[in-house]
């Protein structure tokens, strides 16, 4: 087993990136990929639902979370949406490339409140990969939960991301998949319309699931509504927001949400801890 | 979708004729049905009422857009399409599935069907007579609140679901 270093022990500078090395490039969509990076270094454990600062030396970090699974540090992915300077310069990196990873920041998804329940995890787009490491740990922890429930929703069909792993996980009897998308030319063959019409209609237990959601805002509103109308407790309903993290230690005050710094107090947050904040307009 | 006693609102090559269900089987399906969970004994017999229990075969259509609203579909079995015609392969919007309500356009002047219904697997439904519900929302103000609550509730989950569509369309995350 590969020496790692606990995320719990301090950073030797926490504001130091270390070097990793792209191995492969996986193209998800039209303008998302998935980077897999090696580190030049040991590995550094972290838990799902967190993210890293990744530096593309001369052009500028960017937040992205962990997309891999959690019981292989020293391989470690980032999902990637090209949408700016970073994050373009991502998206055209080359295999042997070498980039900074700061990291890993925040709170995960709190999969110890899901043991002995349903576990139902809801992801619109790219919303999929903060929460693919917790289905990663929760397949490898298969006995802790009762059901587990995978609701997708994307924009198109050709707006899936990680279909490779959509396609193993509904053969996996483990897991209870669905997929349905925005809206699709006649031959897509699979459900049409907005991840929240699949709320009604999947099979968990509303008083015993614990819910991880991850999509666009309106997206996860939309899915906390549909849930507490089925009756699903807030207090189990966990989301992941996305604000405009920086230091990623909670100290510059970039990603502030009123009372909360999203890089140190979240990227996960339980529903009722946000939901007002949500409200509030320019917070 | 063809009732077999109904002049076919679709040339008889699309849809496949039943046996006309006498009324009991209609009510008893009407009972099983989400959109009219609640619904009294009473009150799915009237709106049972020249309804029947049809089919329609895979890829053929339920109705066409700008087709007469003769009827409200509730679906027991299958999958249908929501669907926009265009230059080339027809957009779909939304698809629909058992326990699902099939179109609101009967309800509403002036009764013609908005998009294409397209069966992508065979169907099966209840289909009501719209003549008849809109005769029966006017003579029955209390059963006819109902049955429009219902059929706004609808139209308002598929306008939140259509905003939805628009919102998360504009959506970009710069953190996944």
């Amino acid at each position: 087993m590969p020496m790692t270093i606990a995320p719990d022990l301090p950073l030797r500078d926490p504001l130091t990136a270390r070097p990793y090395v792209v191995s492969t490039i996986r193209q998800q969509t039209h303008d998302i990929v998935t980077l897999d990076v090696r580190p030049a270094e040991a590995p550094i454990a972290f838990t799902a639902g967190q993210f890293d600062m990744v530096y593309v030396y001369g052009v500028g970090e960017a937040a992205i979370s962990i997309s891999s699974d959690p019981a292989t540090p020293e391989l470690l992915s980032h999902t990637i949406r090209a949408i700016g300077w970073v994050t373009r310069a991502l998206n055209e990196l080359q295999p042997g490339a070498t980039i900074g990873i700061r990291g890993p920041y925040g709170r995960g998804w709190p999969l110890d409140d899901a043991e002995g329940r349903d576990l139902v995890i809801v992801a619109g787009g790219i919303g999929l990969a903060p929460v693919r490491p917790a289905i990663m740990a929760a397949l490898a922890q298969r006995e802790r939960f009762n059901r587990i429930a995978l609701l997708v929703g994307a924009r198109s069909p050709r707006d899936l991301v990680f279909r490779d792993d959509l396609d193993r996980w509904e053969s996996n009897p483990a897991i209870d998949v669905h997929v349905t998308v925005d809206s699709a030319v006649r031959g897509w063959g699979g459900r049409v319309g907005v991840v929240t019409k699949l709320i009604p209609r999947v099979p968990f237990d509303p008083d015993g699931a614990t819910v991880l959601t991850c999509g666009p805002e309106a997206m996860m509103w939309h899915t906390a509504d549909a849930l507490v109308k089925r009756g699903v407790d807030p207090d189990h309903l966990y989301v992941t927001l996305e604000r405009n993290m920086r230091c990623a230690l909670g100290t510059c005050g970039h990603c502030q949400l009123g009372p909360v710094f999203v890089c140190r107090d979240g990227p996960v947050f339980a529903w009722p801890e946000v939901s007002e904040l949500l409200e509030e307009r320019e917070l | 979708m063809n009732r077999p006693t109904d002049p076919p609102a679709l040339p008889a090559r699309n849809a496949r004729a039943l046996p006309t269900g006498d009324v009991h089987a209609v009510v008893a399906r009407l009972a099983e049905h989400p959109f009219l969970a609640g619904i009294s004994r009473e009150d799915l017999e009237r709106l049972a009422e020249g309804g029947a229990v049809v089919e329609c075969d895979a890829d053929r259509y339920a109705f066409r857009q700008g087709g007469p609203g003769e009827s409200f579909y509730l679906l027991l079995d299958g999958d249908v399409d929501l669907e926009v015609a265009g230059a080339g392969t027809p957009l779909v919007l939304e698809s629909l599935h058992a326990g699902d309500a099939l179109g609101w356009s009967w309800l509403f002047p002036p009764h013609r069907w908005a998009f294409d219904a397209h069966c992508r697997t065979p169907v099966r439904a209840i289909a009501l007579d719209a003549r008849h519900l809109r005769a029966l929302i006017d003579a029955d103000p209390v059963l006819g609140l109902e049955l429009t609550r219902r059929v706004a509730e609808l139209v308002a989950d598929r306008l939140r679901h259509a905003r939805l569509q628009i919102v998360s369309g504009h959506a970009h995350d710069h953190r996944a």
